[in-house]
C-alpha cells in the first residue's frame, strides 16, 4: 500500500509539472520501466516477469513497449485518458533510440478506461490502426474479467507479434517507400516503365472484364429463387422485439499531418511528444 | 370396356378443340366454332367420370419403355420415365404416356385428350391458371429474347431453329405461411471530428435485437420433376387473380402433368425462400447505423394452407450445332427465359474494345 500511494503522489506531482509547460516536459531525468503498476495490482515478481518480457521485446524489435496501470487518470490529468497518456509519454522521455518509437497502454482503474498510443516515425510504419484495434481485441478481453496480468502480458507478446511480423514485410518489399506511391499521384514520374505498364493495364482490364461478365449474365437467366419477396402479405411483418443496448465507446486520434517543408528528408524524427495513432476506450 | 381417357372433340363437326387463351373459350380448329368452358364441361363431364371409373377398374399396365426426356439439363429425371398406353378414343391408335400425363394429344388424329384418372379425388387440382399467350406469342417472344443479347454468336439466330414448342400446364405447390426471424446485430455509430491537429473517430458500440414475424401467401414451388427448377422460378411471378378452379376443360390443346415431387418435398425449398426474406425484413428494420453485422439469428416456419394448381408454361427447345436449348415462357406474362450460347470470340473482341482504349488513356498519362 505504501508502495502504491508514493508511486501515485510522485506520478500526480510530475505530471502537474508537466501539464504547466510542455517545454519542462522535454528533458526529465526520470525515468520509469516498462511496466508501471501505480494502481497495486501485481505483486513484485509479477512486475518483474512482465518487465523482462517487455524488455525483451523492446530490445529485439527496437520499439519500447510500456504499460501504466493507475486508479484514476484524473489524478494526473483530468482532460482525458489520451491526453494523460501522452504526458507520461512526454514527461519521462519515453522511447526507444533516437527517434523514441515506443507503444504505451494506459490502464485507469476508476473508470475502466484506457489509452493506446504509439509514438516515433518507425513505430507509425509498425503500428496501423487495424494493427492496434487486433492487439486490442487481443488484450481487452482479459482486462474485462480483471485479469490484469494476463492482459498486460497478451498486450507484450501481442506487440511483439506485431513488430515481428510487420518488420519482416518491410524486409521483403525493399523500395517499399512511401516514395513511390507518392509518385502514381504525380502520374509516374520516377516510375520504372513496367510498373507504368502494369498500372495501365490491371484497372482497364477490370473494368472490361466487369462490363464483359454484366454481357455474360444476359445469357443465363435461368436461376433459381431464393428469397419469396413477391409472395408477402402486405402488411403482414410484425416487429416483436426492438433492442437497441449501447455497450462501449471507443476513440481513435490520428494526428494530422503537417506539411512537411521539403529538402529536409526524412529529418521529421519525433513528431514533438504527440502519437501517431491514439486508441481509448472503456473494457 | 370403356375408355380411360377422354377426347374433346367439336359437338358441331368433331373436329379436335383446343382452349384459346385470347378469349378464354374453346375453339374448333376445323370448322371455327366456338364453346364456353361451361359448355364443354357440361358436355364432357359425364364422359370424364366414366373415364376415371374405367381407369379404376383396371389398372394399366406399366411398361417401362424408353422415355422421351428433355435434354441437357441437370434437374430433369435421367432415369427411364415409367410409361402408360392407352388407345385413342378417335383413331383406336396407342398412346404411349408418361405415367404423369394427365392431358396430351393423339399423334395420329391431333385430338386433344385428357386421363380422367389423373385429377380425381386426391389428384384433383385445387386451381388452375388458363393459358393467355398462345405458341405464335412463344415463337415471337424466343425471336425478341435473342435481341441486345452482345455475346450470342452471329449464326445462332439463323442456323438455329426451333424444335418443339408445347403448352404446358405445370404441377405447383402453393404454400402459405409464417415465419418468425429472431435476430442480434453488433452495430456501430460513427462520430468523426477534427481540432485543427487531431482527427478524432468515436465509435460507439451497440447490441441491437430484432424480432418480428411475416406472412406468405402462394409461394409457388413446382412439383414436376421432369421441369427444371431453375426455369420454373425465373418465369415467376404469376398473376393469382387470374386462378380458376380445377376445370378439365382448359386443358384441350395442351399437355399436362400431375405431381411427381410431394409437397413435403417442395415445402423445403418455399421454407428457405420465406426464411430468407423474412431475414431480410427484420434486417432492414435496424437502421441509423454506421455498421451493422448479424451475429446471430434463429428464424421458425410455419406452413399454413397449401394449394395444387396447374401453371400454364410455354416450353420451347431449339437445336444449333448438335446441342438443344431450353426456353420456358410464362403462358400467362409472356416472360421468357433460358440460357444461351457464348461466344468466346466476341467475349474477347468486347474484352478488347473496353479494354484498349481505357489502357491507352493511362498509358498516356503516365508515359507523356
Ligand atoms: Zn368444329
Ligand atoms: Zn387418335
Amino acid at each position: 500500500m505504501k508502495k502504491r500511494i508514493a508511486v501515485s503522489v510522485l506520478l500526480c506531482l510530475l505530471l502537474c509539472l508537466c501539464l504547466s509547460t510542455t517545454a519542462l516536459a522535454q528533458g526529465s531525468e526520470m525515468t520509469i520501466g516498462y511496466v508501471t503498476d501505480a494502481a497495486d495490482l501485481f505483486t513484485e515478481s509479477q512486475v518483474e516477469a512482465l518487465n523482462d518480457a517487455a524488455t525483451q521485446v523492446s530490445s529485439e524489435y527496437h520499439c519500447a513497449i510500456y504499460a501504466i496501470l493507475v486508479d484514476d487518470f484524473t489524478q494526473y490529468n483530468p482532460q482525458s485518458v489520451e491526453d494523460c497518456a501522452q504526458g507520461f509519454y512526454s514527461y519521462y522521455d519515453l522511447g526507444f533510440g533516437e527517434d523514441r518509437d515506443g507503444l504505451l497502454l494506459l490502464l485507469s482503474l476508476e473508470e475502466r478506461d484506457y489509452a493506446l498510443q504509439d509514438y516515433g516515425p518507425n513505430a507509425a510504419k509498425w503500428f496501423t490502426d487495424a494493427n492496434l484495434n487486433r492487439l486490442e481485441s487481443g488484450f481487452l478481453k482479459y482486462f474485462r474479467e480483471d485479469d490484469w496480468y494476463n492482459g498486460v502480458l497478451a498486450y507484450i507478446q501481442g506487440a511483439g507479434q506485431l513488430l515481428s511480423r510487420a518488420q519482416q514485410e518491410a524486409q521483403n518489399s525493399p523500395g517499399g517507400e512511401n516514395d513511390s506511391q507518392e509518385s502514381i499521384f504525380g502520374f509516374g514520374d520516377g516510375m520504372d516503365p513496367i510498373t507504368k505498364l502494369i498500372i495501365a493495364i490491371a484497372p482497364s482490364s477490370a473494368i472490361a472484364l466487369a462490363v464483359c461478365q454484366g454481357f455474360k449474365s444476359q445469357m443465363k437467366t435461368a436461376k433459381e429463387r431464393d428469397t419469396a419477396d413477391e409472395y408477402v402479405v402486405s402488411g403482414s411483418a410484425r416487429l416483436r422485439v426492438k433492442e437497441d443496448q449501447f455497450i462501449n465507446r471507443t476513440r481513435t486520434v490520428q494526428i494530422i499531418e503537417q506539411p512537411r517543408d521539403h529538402g529536409g528528408g526524412h529529418g521529421g524524427g519525433f513528431n514533438g511528444g504527440m502519437p501517431n495513432h491514439s486508441h481509448s476506450g472503456k473494457f | 370396356m370403356a375408355s380411360q381417357i377422354t377426347n374433346f372433340q367439336c359437338p358441331a363437326c368433331t373436329g379436335p378443340l383446343h382452349f384459346e387463351g385470347a378469349s378464354g373459350n374453346l375453339a374448333c380448329d376445323y370448322c371455327g366454332s366456338h364453346f364456353t368452358v361451361q359448355e364443354i364441361e357440361a358436355l364432357y363431364g359425364e364422359k370424364i367420370d366414366q373415364a376415371a371409373q374405367a381407369a379404376q377398374a383396371e389398372e394399366p399396365v406399366e411398361s417401362p419403355v424408353e422415355g422421351w426426356n428433355w435434354p441437357e439439363n441437370e434437374n430433369w429425371d435421367a432415369e427411364q420415365a415409367h410409361l402408360r398406353s392407352y388407345s385413342c378414343p378417335s383413331c383406336g391408335a396407342e398412346l404411349i404416356c408418361d405415367e404423369t400425363t394427365v392431358a396430351t394429344s393423339c399423334p395420329y388424329c391431333g385430338n386433344p385428350t385428357v386421363v380422367p384418372a389423373q385429377f380425381q379425388g386426391m389428384l384433383k387440382p385445387d386451381y388452375i391458371l388458363p393459358f393467355k399467350l398462345d405458341k405464335e406469342a412463344a415463337v415471337r417472344a424466343l425471336k425478341t429474347y435473342y435481341q441486345g443479347k452482345k455475346l450470342l454468336p452471329k449464326s445462332f439466330r439463323s442456323d438455329n431453329h426451333i424444335e418443339e414448342v408445347k403448352g404446358v400446364y405445370v404441377p405447383f405447390w402453393l404454400f402459405d405461411g409464417e415465419a418468425d426471424a429472431d435476430m442480434e446485430f453488433a452495430a456501430t455509430q460513427v462520430r468523426v471530428y477534427s481540432n485543427g491537429r487531431e482527427r478524432v473517430t468515436e465509435t460507439d458500440h451497440f447490441r441491437v435485437r430484432r424480432a418480428g414475424t411475416v406472412a406468405f401467401e402462394n409461394i409457388p414451388v413446382d412439383a414436376s420433376r421432369q421441369m427444371p427448377d431453375a426455369h420454373m422460378d425465373a418465369i415467376e411471378t404469376f398473376d393469382y387473380a387470374d386462378l380458376k378452379p380445377f376445370s378439365a376443360a382448359y386443358l384441350p390443346g395442351y399437355y399436362a402433368n400431375k405431381y411427381d415431387v410431394e409437397m413435403e418435398e417442395c415445402e423445403k425449398r418455399a421454407n428457405r425462400r420465406a426464411a430468407n426474406t423474412a431475414v431480410q425484413i427484420v434486417r432492414n428494420t435496424v437502421g441509423g447505423y454506421a455498421s451493422c453485422v448479424p451475429v446471430s439469428q434463429n428464424v421458425r416456419l410455419r406452413r399454413g394452407r397449401v394449394k395444387y394448381a396447374l401453371m400454364p408454361v410455354w416450353m420451347l427447345a431449339t437445336r444449333w450445332h448438335g446441342k438443344t436449348f431450353l426456353f420456358s415462357m410464362n403462358g400467362q406474362t409472356g416472360k421468357l427465359i433460358g440460357d444461351l450460347p457464348v461466344a468466346k470470340d466476341l467475349y474477347w473482341s468486347w474484352f478488347a474494345r473496353i479494354a484498349l482504349p481505357i489502357a491507352g488513356v493511362i498509358a498516356a498519362l503516365l508515359f507523356l
